[in-house]
């Protein structure tokens, strides 16, 4: 169209110079111009009647893996001499095979095929309409649209998870149904609790000899703990102060997969987990069971993205009515200086606490030179960073701190699987 | 890819030609050969860059040479080919560049060498009726000119006018 302006404009500049210069002839060179504006009316597309569809090979993936789309443009109109399609790619999706554009001549009831395949990292990924341009073969004469496909329109690429060994959790209250966590309460397990006198229909093979060795007139027998299921609520700090980007890579990431891993693992051995995302707003997962709220909180993680708000730059507002009381709490987070404050009251007021903290200053370090001042910054940082997770742990939290750069299974089967019996009075290991 | 800028380059030189022949018949040769071929040289720097505005502004002056050429008792046919010619490069380029960055287009070959059949029809066409023009002596006062200009004028805005409504409905 801005080319049909130009001519046309031109045609107007000659025709008034020729008026003004008394010379007829100069309209000679109008001839041509006029002779193009009608090529294009009479050639240019008609009103667009396209139908898009678009299909997208699977609505779930896994980082790494391949996703195939079909785009599909069929013209229920006149026949159309140039058409422009391209279709509409969200961000940090990446195209590996394929082209997402097209040109072609289109006649009526013919169709155009975009196969293209695309690959990204973790998201939730949404595509936008295609545009749409028509042409006559001079390119003068152009109709844009844009259209809505049918058919699929978005997809998700879930974060990578891998499924830990064990995960040791006491939590204050369990739930009702056997699970594999010690519920302090008296019942049938595996871990000692107490010893009480015997009762009738106890089974002999738990009496304790000892204790019936010492008192002739009675019997003792041992109990154990029983092992029920928890409510778990994992915590997945998405501030955007709380997050290191270095070239390209987030540590926010490394978050989400620990975040994907640990509901992995506690689902499996059948709690009852939710999930809060705690960034730019409240994202919550609703507490469940099995393998539809995995799908759920992968779904979630997908989602997840970095975001500032002034009311949830602290863990102040952290809400608590989202968790069961006493439950286990596990909060995956760099850890700002000013949170351990707001931890330490979540533990006041029950909550059994597990703060994963995938580590900043190493991640910052692998890109920094090394000089002495960076070496001496760092040194302090980390004593900073130690001192936090010492008055963390003075408050009976439990506390990971994962080197992003080594297995983060190795980090949790470290610091948080049971201890061995011998190095539970001494608390040699924590 | 460089044989899809041939016919640009050709219609290049043809206007370039037309335009320079036009211009030998009056005074100044060397000054408007010169400026002939500085126009010759914004085309070709614009078709070798891919530069849109200089190969517009590179039309724009090839037509003004053309006016003037009338204006100064040149040929008028000499430079109405010139304009053509020009008119024809200037499409023909946009083309090219606009494909040119599109991996996938189908029949690439084909639809050039339609809009080449097309311009070559429109050149034919252009040149008949400029012939046919110059044979042809009008002679209009000046306020009848005036108003058939005027009416050309309405009657092409809202010519034009007519798809962008169409669009915008």
């Amino acid at each position: 169209m801005r080319r049909l302006i130009t001519l046309s404009l031109l045609i107007y500049v000659l025709t008034f110079w020729a008026l003004a210069s008394f010379q007829g002839q100069l309209l000679d060179l109008v001839i041509p111009l006029v002779l193009l504006i009608g090529a294009a009316l009479l050639y240019g597309p008609g009103k667009l009647d396209l139908e898009a569809t678009r299909t997208i090979s699977t609505d779930r993936a896994t980082e790494g893996t391949q996703v195939s789309v079909t785009v599909t443009v069929t013209n229920h109109g006149g026949p159309i001499e140039m058409l422009y399609v391209g279709d509409h790619l969200p961000d940090h999706l990446s195209v590996a095979e394929g082209e997402i554009e097209a040109v072609t001549a289109l006649a009526s009831g013919e169709t155009l095929t975009l196969d293209y395949v695309v690959e990204g990292r973790r998201g939730n990924y949404v595509f936008g309409d295609l545009h749409v341009a028509a042409n006559d073969r001079l390119n003068l004469l152009q109709r844009r649209k844009t259209l809505t496909p049918a058919g699929d329109a978005d997809f998700s690429i879930l974060p990578q998870t891998s499924r830990l060994r064990s995960i040791h959790i006491r939590p204050r209250q369990t739930r009702v149904f056997a699970g594999t966590i010690p519920a302090r309460v008296g019942g049938s397990g595996t871990e000692f609790y107490a010893v009480r006198a015997y009762q009738p229909g106890d089974s002999l093979r738990h009496l304790n000899w000892r204790a019936n060795a010492r008192h002739l007139e009675e019997l003792f027998t041992n109990e154990y703990q029983q092992e029920r299921i928890a409510d778990v609520g994992i915590i997945l700090d998405a501030r955007q102060r709380a997050d290191i980007e270095i070239g390209g890579e987030s540590l926010f990431e490394h978050s989400v997969l620990a975040a994907a891993t640990l509901s992995e693992t506690f689902l499996h051995h059948s709690n009852r987990v939710g999930l809060l995302v705690y960034g730019r707003f409240l994202a919550w997962t609703m507490p469940g069971y099995g393998k539809r709220q995995k799908e759920r909180i992968l779904r979630a993680l997908a989602r997840a993205e970095i975001g500032d708000s002034q009311i949830f730059d602290q863990l102040r507002f952290l809400p608590t009515r989202f968790f069961p009381p006493k439950s286990q709490l596990v909060l995956v987070t760099p850890l700002l200086p000013e949170d351990p404050q707001y931890l330490i009251n979540l533990r006041a007021r029950g909550y059994e606490l597990i703060v994963v903290s995938p580590d900043p200053l190493r991640f910052e370090r692998a890109a920094m030179p090394r000089e002495p001042v960076v070496n001496v910054a760092y040194r302090i940082a980390r004593i900073e960073r130690a001192l936090l997770f010492d008055r963390l742990r003075q408050a009976g939290i439990r506390v990971v701190d994962w080197n992003v750069h080594e297995s983060f299974e190795a980090a949790v089967s470290s610091a948080l699987s049971r201890q061995p019996v011998y190095a539970r009075p001494m608390g040699i290991l924590r | 890819m460089i044989r899809f800028h041939l016919p640009t380059l050709g219609f290049i030189a043809a206007s370039t030609l037309a335009l320079g022949v036009g211009y030998t018949q009056g005074q100044n040769v060397l000054l408007w050969l010169l400026v002939i071929g500085a126009v010759l040289v914004l085309w070709l720097l614009s078709e070798w860059r891919g530069w849109e505005l200089m190969a517009g502004t590179a039309l724009l002056v090839s037509l003004f040479l053309a006016a003037n050429g009338i204006a100064s008792d040149h040929s008028p046919l000499w430079m109405s080919l010139g304009t053509m010619a020009a008119l024809s490069a200037w499409l023909l380029g946009n083309l090219v560049r606009r494909l040119a960055p599109i991996e996938r287009v189908e029949g690439r070959g084909d639809l050039l060498r339609g809009a080449l059949v097309r311009l070559l029809i429109f050149n034919a066409l252009g040149a008949a009726l400029t012939v046919a023009a110059l044979t042809v002596r009008l002679r209009l006062n000046f306020f009848p000119a005036l108003a058939i200009g005027v009416l050309l004028i309405v009657l092409l805005s809202r010519l034009l006018a007519a798809p962008r409504r169409e669009q915008s409905n």
